[in-house]
């Protein structure tokens, strides 16, 4: 009772009052509650010895160098950390297999090993916040192969090692025919030999084999993926004291400070798009020149410096507290709506997919009334070829048309001047020719009833308003039909709905919830544009012109 | 790269491609077979004297027809499971890709057949024939156009033609087979459709002027 008055206080005073009072309130406030005691803290100043475990098979984070001690990214840092405790440092070999143990067994004080940060592991381990690094998933390719982008490897065999967290989400998404090996050296066998177009391993470890002259020619052309960032860890019962606290400050003033950027260059590290950003946030300050990433009353971080997979909804407010809510009660776990990046992601799915259609059903009448008017113009030969090539857009598939412009005529464009044609033009382009031929078929079957009446009718600019009325039903089918193919556009990565959908739902694993919003949103969209296309017959039909 | 040799290239691919457009007709021949099937459920259940049936049946096949096949085919590939069992027996039957992207495939047909199969009944049941049987170069055209919808069964990771195309492509070095070998794999589209389509258009004027005689 005491407490939470104070808490609201402290959050009061923090929102009323000036600079000079706000620092004094942020004092009283963590002053309020200090961490508890560490057992671990009081044992390593007692021997003054600090025991972190490390890897040394994952060059350059942690390797052997040629006298057979531990070295690299991740030893650095435990040696900075010794530095700032005015203690020793001891550092211990572990395993990706016995990491959790060691640290539960109290073998080692600190974990510093590559570990990603999970909802399970910190069911056993106290993950320290904010994260040092972030690594995620990539493809090491055979030099032969020009795949240029994560929707290309479709249906491949990819080598892969079992029991890695991202085979699943990464074989779902992408449908690769993985090809399970027991460890990397076999899967890096199997790979040279051919068994396989690629290995799907940790970006980190890949980067490191190019490195390599045995791998001369071998490339990792695609963007990592299902990037996770890397927690220090402690042991679980370290949760809430001075140790967690001491070790969460050490790490903001890493990021702040830019030391974790001077390593990664100082071991040759691939810059890391995430250490950028963390150290842009860590540094940030806000109007009053404090420091945006503070620890609040209660000990924590603010919100938007955590890693927001471990945020829960009595932490937070708003939406987000109201999306939280409903997956701790339901498990239904609607990130779209309330995290702001998936949010983001789906409005953006959102739009890309309502412009095409748009522009999809704008060029499909365009291009069938232009057509239908070129047919039956004076010009015979341009009538034909209009023809010839309306019979080949109905009669191959618009993805196919998609592929041969995007890849094909794209590539050409690209190395003649240097101009890149918009995936979602080519994507309008290809789909609005398939339809616009449908359309320009159906108008020209209208203009053949009406020669039965009257011989010389032709159709012409005055008289398409009423050619369409006749026309009217198919028309409208074919229409319709178009802005359900619309959805084909993310085969060349144009960011639509399918693309917003598979990319949450693998980051996110509510693949169930994602698969249903996503058919429910589609099943709206498209009644949408059948009340509009309905309306718009409607309209048409009341202006009489059929008749004329 | 001179044109003999872009054209030995093709050639020596073609068998690999062809076996791929024999996937595209099995999966489109499949997809409208099951379309008709369960089409003919539902026009039964609409024609049905309990309000309910019709009732669920009308609200089935739109949902059908409001949701885009590639949308379809994302779900059914993610969603549904990969093996079956029939309950009360120890069969387990596999349930691949290529059978879950016919299933979504026949969604179209579905709407199809439950909107024109009970207009070609009525007519039947008048003696009108050649009305009743304009329902066939309807349905033939349907085929068609799931044979060209079927290619997007290669964003599921089916071994079509299309997706043996972009391994092809993805797999050889030289950049200047990229053109033709789209463009070849759409002929085997072309040549295949427009005789068919050629055919069913025949086929409906004939039915047409029987009907005006």
């Amino acid at each position: 009772m005491h407490n939470s008055y104070k808490q609201v206080l402290c959050r009061n005073s923090m929102v009323k009052l000036l600079v000079a009072a706000f620092v004094f309130a942020a004092g009283v406030c963590v002053a309020s509650e200090p961490s508890k005691p560490s057992k671990t803290l009081d044992s390593v100043r007692k021997k003054g010895i600090l025991t972190v475990g490390v890897k040394t098979d994952f060059a350059p984070f942690g390797m052997l160098n040629a006298a057979g001690e531990p070295e690299g990214f991740e030893i650095d840092l435990a040696a900075d950390i010794a530095r700032q405790l005015g203690v020793k440092l001891t550092v211990a070999t572990i395993t990706t297999e016995n990491r959790f143990q060691k640290l539960e067994q109290g073998d080692i004080d600190i974990m510093i090993a590559t570990a990603a940060d999970t909802q399970e592991r910190r069911q056993i381990a106290t993950a320290i916040e904010p994260n040092y690094y972030a690594g995620g998933v990539a493809v090491f390719l055979r030099p032969e192969q020009r795949i240029a982008d994560w929707q290309a490897m479709r249906g491949q065999k990819v080598c892969a090692t079992q029991g890695a967290y991202f085979n699943r989400p990464m074989g779902q998404r992408y449908l690769l025919d993985l090809q399970m090996y027991r460890n990397s050296r076999d899967a890096l066998l199997a790979l040279r030999d051919g068994r396989c177009i690629g290995f799907l391993y940790s970006s980190a470890a890949v980067q490191a084999y190019l490195e390599k002259p045995e791998w001369a020619g071998y490339k990792m052309p695609l963007p990592a993926a299902m990037v996770a960032p890397w927690a220090v860890n402690v042991s679980r019962n370290e949760q809430g004291t001075e140790l967690e606290t001491m070790l969460g400050d050490i790490l903001a003033k890493w990021h702040a400070s830019g030391f974790l950027l001077e390593r990664e260059a100082a071991w040759k590290i691939r810059p890391n798009p995430f250490l950028l950003a963390m150290q842009s946030l860590w540094s940030r300050r806000d109007g009053t020149g404090n420091l945006v990433c503070q620890r609040g009353a209660d000990g924590h971080w603010p919100t938007q410096c955590r890693n927001a997979a471990f945020v829960r909804s009595s932490e937070v407010g708003g939406l987000q507290r109201l999306g939280l809510w409903v997956q701790e009660q339901s498990g239904m776990n609607l990130t779209f709506i309330y995290d702001p990046y998936d949010r983001n992601l789906f409005v953006k799915g959102l739009m890309y997919t309502l412009a095409l259609m748009l522009g999809c059903v704008f060029f499909s009448l365009l291009l069938g009334v232009g057509a239908a008017l070129l047919v039956d113009s004076r010009w015979r030969w341009i009538g034909n070829t209009v023809r010839v090539f309306a019979v080949y857009t109905r009669m191959t598939p618009p993805l196919l048309q998609m592929y041969l412009i995007f890849f094909g005529v794209g590539t050409l464009v690209w190395t003649a001047t240097g101009v890149r044609i918009p995936a979602i033009g080519v994507a309008i382009a290809c789909l609005s020719c398939y339809t616009g031929a449908s359309v320009m078929a159906t108008l020209l079957e209208t203009a053949e009833h009406k020669r039965r009446e009257q011989t010389d009718f032709k159709v012409t600019l005055g008289r398409m308003l009423s050619v369409v009325e006749l026309s009217a039903g198919p028309v409208k089918a074919a229409l319709i039909n178009v802005v359900k193919q619309s959805v084909m556009a993310s085969a060349i990565a144009v960011p639509e709905l399918i693309f917003a959908t598979t990319s949450i739902m693998s980051d996110q694993g509510n693949v169930n919830v994602m698969m249903n919003v996503f058919l429910l949103t589609f099943f709206l969209l498209i009644s949408a544009w059948m009340y509009l296309l309905n309306w718009l017959e409607r309209k048409l039909h009341a202006l009489h012109l059929g008749a004329v | 790269m001179t044109i003999l040799e872009t054209l030995s290239h093709l050639w020596a691919w073609t068998p690999f491609l062809l076996e791929g457009f024999a996937w595209n007709i099995l999966i489109a021949v499949l997809a409208i077979v099951w379309g008709t099937g369960i089409g003919c459920l539902l026009v039964w259940a609409q024609l049905s004297s309990r309000p309910w049936a019709s009732r669920v049946s009308v609200i089935v096949s739109a949902g059908f027809f409001k949701i885009p096949t590639i949308a379809l085919m994302f779900y059914c590939t993610v969603l549904l499971p990969n093996e079956i069992s029939i309950p009360g027996t120890d069969a387990v039957y596999p349930f691949a890709n290529w059978a879950k992207a016919a299933l979504a495939l026949s969604a179209a047909q579905i709407g199809f057949t439950s909107l024109n199969l009970p207009i070609a009944v009525k007519f039947w049941q008048q003696n009108n024939r050649p009305a009743a049987l304009l329902f066939l170069p309807g349905w033939g055209s349907n085929l068609l156009i799931t044979i060209i919808a079927s290619s997007a069964a290669s964003l599921v990771g089916v071994n079509e033609i299309v997706s043996r195309c972009n391994k092809v492509v993805n797999a050889s070095s030289n950049a200047d087979l990229m053109l033709p070998m789209y463009f070849y794999v759409s002929l085997f589209f072309l040549l295949f459709c427009y005789p068919l389509t050629l055919a069913m258009k025949k086929l409906k004027q004939f039915l047409s002027n029987r009907l005006a005689s």
